[in-house]
């Protein structure tokens, strides 16, 4: 079994997995998400074998180029998803958000992705290329979740009372609580492994914390929408349609950190 | 002065400030930073010069990003300090006593009756709420007494930790800006540099560069010593992501390259009917070498790492590093040119010669010798032990705020006729489920306890 038929299982089963949970949209029955979640779940566990053997056979991290950071990045997703739903029950999200980790792995396997796995360059050989790296993604994993509820958010609470019986285990409310919980848990993750595992590196490899680099400006306001969403809900109480406004330009400026500044902004990150 | 403190206790201003302070520094990405004034000239004509006079071209080293900063500090500084009192008593004085009718008032309650005395209640109750992992504090009151249990109330300073450690990353900031210190120093092997701002030196040992089987690069090793009075004091090896420290001053890998102004070369000389080559000669370039029995002169005139040929036909070279090494030569055979041309190391069925030569001299490049030399860069930077230390504040704060979530529940015991009248309850801000679940349990032990 090579690393590519590994993923290309694990891109088919988060497929047919979605395929269930939209069935069970429509069906209203909890059979087809209870099996669309075993299959995210085996999906999960291929993925995760798929990035074992990557490693092992390259000797290192597997998330140094756009492919393999990709491809771990549904699998952060992956991971998000069977937790918050294994903990929260939020069936309903279930296709919408794991439409999100397709779209990651669609990309990851687009022929314009490198995918031939390379000799390290000097600055990305030490450890904190794990830790710097995987910590970053797994936040931005429960910033992508707390972007779906958003975006649920804003769609179902206009039409609250027609529609409020119907969405029973999923209310606007509930939907609001767990876009905050996912942000409580990704803002530490993305506050210790972007910012300061990537300060921490930086200084061991280029000789500075901190350097304005694109990159690093970038998840600086990523940092900043964030901290916004805290303190306008925590301090101002803040919530509902606001806040899941505020969530959904964290999660685009997360975005445009993770991607759009490596084609738009040059800088020290170009290599991935 | 009264007025200025309500201001920056003022939330509203922290989240106004934050949204132009982060409005500022996507700004800060959209124009290149720290540009030439010609290069803005260029890309931005008549409006480079307003850009570089609101410092836009250098954003975030200008006044007025500093200002913000600064404005921003002392918000969270005083909005933090405003708010710290209350939290000080609420967490070392706090109120045990409680009125009976506020017990309705709690989210979480349960109002009950118990067949024991009020001693054994409370006893009972303290050995629960403990094993809970809850401290208490009591008060007798006439006929009845009050509890509180309390535990994590640590976690109601997760907010101010994160701002101290946030102001403590900006102070560092501050430091590194005003007394950080950055140079390069490009040393050669055997070198000896002083340590601009040090009372000691700096010396190169090795330099090596390790290459993977593909041809790139692997790894830049440097040996240095500090070498103090001509004392050596120490000596490390330092590579990328792996620099040395040392006084204050850390060394790190930065660069490397080749003197290549006159490097040695080896060019071997033959007969195009012989084979092999019979001789060989080592020479710096610019220089002549004289092979006396065979009356012969030779003269490597040019040298290009990385040969290339423009659209003009002009020979250059396509970078500084060894990947195409040529070397143009002359050579002179009894008074006679014999040779004239470039040779290839790599390539040599590409070398060329001047066709007009009529003679049958061969010449083959075989090896080339570059003095080389590591690029250290020397930083000292006092800012970085805040930095380090705020960002301890910040993440220690973020645990506190979101997994340390205060619990504080309150009893009140007193004799009823012939029964213990319980009053218990608690007020539930964050983690409803997992509190409520507790406090339900709490009450079912104590109702199996004797």
């Amino acid at each position: 079994m090579t690393e590519s038929t590994l993923f290309l299982i694990a891109f088919i089963l988060y497929g047919s997995s979605a395929a269930f949970y939209f069935a069970f949209l429509f069906s209203e029955k909890n059979i087809w998400a209870k099996t669309g979640y075993k299959i995210i779940f085996t999906g999960f566990i291929i993925h995760t074998a798929a990035l074992v053997l990557r490693t092992l056979e390259s000797g290192h991290a597997p998330f140094t180029n756009m492919y393999e950071s990709l491809s771990f990045l549904a699998w952060c997703g992956a991971f998000a998803y069977v937790s918050i739903e294994g903990k929260y029950k939020i069936r309903k999200a279930g296709p919408y958000f794991i439409l999100i980790i397709i779209v990651f792995m669609a990309i990851a396997s687009s022929p314009l992705m490198p995918k031939e796995a390379k000799p390290l360059m000097p600055a990305l050989q030490s450890y904190w290329l794990w830790l710097h790296v995987s910590v970053t993604l797994l936040g931005e994993a429960f910033f992508a979740m707390a972007f779906v509820t958003s975006i649920m958010y804003l769609i179902v609470e206009p039409k609250k009372t027609a529609r409020l019986k119907q969405n029973k285990g999923l209310t606007p409310e509930r939907l609001d609580f767990i876009s905050y919980r996912c942000i409580a848990i990704g803002f530490p993750l993305f506050t210790l492994g972007g910012l300061i595992f990537g300060m921490i590196w930086a200084y061991k490899a280029w000789g500075r914390y901190w350097g304005w680099d694109p990159k690093e400006v970038w998840s600086l306001i990523t940092w900043f929408v964030f901290a916004l969403y805290l303190h306008t809900r925590l301090v101002m109480g803040w919530k509902g349609k606001r806040s899941a406004v505020i969530a959904v330009i964290g999660f685009l400026a997360a975005m445009f950190t993770y991607f759009g500044v490596n084609y738009l902004l040059a800088g020290l990150h170009s290599y991935l | 002065m009264k007025s200025m403190i309500k201001l920056f206790s003022s939330v509203k201003l922290a989240i106004f400030l934050l949204i132009v302070i982060t409005l500022a520094t996507i700004l800060g990405t959209l124009v290149p930073q720290g540009g030439s004034p010609e290069a803005y000239k260029e890309k931005y004509g008549d409006g480079a010069a307003v850009l570089i006079n609101l410092g836009i071209t250098r954003l975030y080293q200008s006044p007025w990003y500093l200002t913000l900063l600064v404005l921003f500090s002392t918000n969270i500084t005083t909005c933090s300090l405003t708010r710290i009192k209350p939290k000080f008593n609420k967490a070392f004085k706090p109120q045990v006593i409680i009125e009976e009718k506020k017990f309705n008032a709690l989210s979480l309650k349960k109002i009950f009756k118990s067949h024991q005395p009020v001693p054994r209640v409370k006893g009972n109750l303290k050995e629960i709420l403990k094993s809970k992992g809850y401290k208490i504090r009591e008060k007798s009151e006439q006929d009845r007494v009050y509890l509180l249990a309390r535990k994590k109330f640590l976690g109601l300073f997760g907010s101010d930790t994160v701002h101290l450690g946030i102001l403590i990353v900006i102070i560092g900031g501050f430091i590194s800006g005003a007394a950080g210190s950055r140079d390069n120093l490009a040393l050669t092997l055997e070198e000896t540099k002083p340590v601009p701002g040090a009372d000691f030196s700096l010396k190169l040992n090795n330099f090596e560069t390790l290459y993977y089987p593909d041809g790139s690069v692997k790894d830049w090793k440097s040996t240095l010593s500090i070498i103090k009075n001509d004392q050596r004091i120490l000596t490390k090896t330092i590579e990328v992501n792996h620099p040395l420290s040392y006084k204050g001053f850390v060394f790190y890998q930065s660069g490397y390259g080749w003197n290549w102004r006159n490097p040695q070369v080896e060019i071997m000389i033959g007969r195009k009917t012989e084979n092999p080559f019979s001789e060989s000669v080592r020479i710096k370039v610019g220089e002549k070498a004289l092979i006396k029995d065979k009356h012969i002169e030779i003269n490597p005139m040019y040298f290009v790492p990385d040969f290339v040929l423009t659209e003009e036909k002009k020979v250059t070279s396509r970078s500084l590093e060894p990947n195409n090494p040529a070397v143009y030569v002359k050579a002179i055979e009894k008074g006679e040119l014999a040779f004239s041309g470039w040779l290839f190391l790599k390539y040599p069925e590409f070398n060329t010669r001047d066709s007009q030569v009529n003679s049958n001299l061969s010449l083959k490049f075989k090896d080339f010798k570059a003095e080389s030399y590591s690029v250290i860069q020397i930083a000292k930077d006092p800012g970085v032990p805040f930095i380090w230390t705020g960002c301890t504040f910040v993440m220690l704060g973020l645990f506190l705020a979101f997994y340390y979530i205060p619990r504080e529940l309150k009893f009140m015991i007193k004799k009823e006729s012939q029964k213990t009248k319980i009053y218990g309850g608690g007020i539930v801000k964050k983690a409803k489920d997992s509190f409520k679940e507790e406090f339900d349990q709490i009450i079912l032990s104590f109702r199996e306890s004797k």
